[in-house]
């Protein structure tokens, strides 16, 4: 019975996971700039590899090697975090402008420069 | 150079020895306690100067791990957000870069909210004025930056620092 739940648990947890890491991916397909990218790359990852490795943490009880999942998950916080502020950090400095929508102007040809990829 | 000190970081060191290599025999543990001390000693030595400036406490420890449960909420709520902008074929984005100003002094509590932040789906801390405590904030949508001004986040940094919930 208890093995019937605890199945069940890590695999929701491994699908929830699964379908952000998918949804990341996409989103740094999909998305125009690095800014926007760097979006979907840092957080949708951060919570795919920490639902994952919180399934493997239930998978092992929360024995020993369940506890380093666990700290596995906030190293993996923390560094998505600082690795997101410092790509960001460093194509502010280098001059990136964000990407911003296309606003048609009221002039015609003297449309904005930046140009919906979608 | 206080000997509290080296002792507390040690014992730090030494759960994250034991979580690691996963063992309770004599050999092991005795390696744990020496290389943590050691490792303990020389941080002390080699990084004085920054090890001084942080700012910590039991009190603090505690409070923060409850502040990790309630960010981890906030993330899973927000990236539900930032995947279906994801995956609607609209694509309905306006990003923006944002300045945040915040009342939070001394280096800790800001590299904690501007982490919190970068966390945060739909908002990405680019650069920080340390002295002025201005944030420059990329933002994935209006809402995100509208979610950013309500300072539900800056509050949950001053609790952890402070202790007193405004």
């Amino acid at each position: 019975m208890l093995d019937v739940v605890i199945n069940t648990l890590v695999i929701i947890f491994a699908c929830n996971g699964i379908f952000f890491f998918l949804v990341g991916t996409l989103g740094l397909v999909r998305l125009p700039d690095v800014y926007t990218r760097l979006h979907a790359g840092t957080k949708c990852d951060t919570l795919g590899a920490g639902s994952i490795l919180f399934a493997l943490a239930i998978y092992e009880r929360f024995s020993i090697n369940g506890l380093k999942m666990i700290v596995l998950a906030f190293l993996v916080m923390v560094m998505s975090s600082t690795t997101g502020h410092a790509i960001s950090h460093a194509a502010y400095k280098v001059g990136i402008m964000p990407w911003r929508k296309k606003v048609s102007s009221a002039f015609p040809g003297e449309e904005s420069e930046n140009v919906t990829e979608s | 150079m206080s000997f509290f000190k080296v002792l507390k970081s040690a014992l730090f060191l030494f759960v994250f020895w034991v979580l690691l290599t996963g063992k309770f025999d004599l050999s092991s543990l005795l390696l744990g306690v020496i290389c943590a001390l050691f490792v303990a000693y020389a941080a002390n030595v080699l990084l004085k100067d920054n090890l001084d400036k942080l700012e910590g406490s039991l009190a603090i420890l505690t409070r923060f791990i409850l502040f990790l449960g309630q960010l981890v909420i906030e993330i899973g709520v927000a990236n539900i957000d930032v995947a279906e902008r994801v995956l609607n074929p609209r694509l309905p984005i306006e990003p923006a870069m944002v300045k945040y100003k915040c009342h939070l002094r001394g280096e800790d509590p800001q590299t904690l909210l501007a982490n919190a932040i970068t966390l945060t789906p739909g908002t990405l801390t680019v650069d920080i004025d340390e002295e002025e405590g201005i944030y420059y904030i990329h933002c994935l949508a209006d809402t995100h930056a509208r979610n950013l001004m309500g300072r539900k986040l800056e509050n949950m940094v001053n609790w952890v620092y402070k202790g007193v919930r405004e």
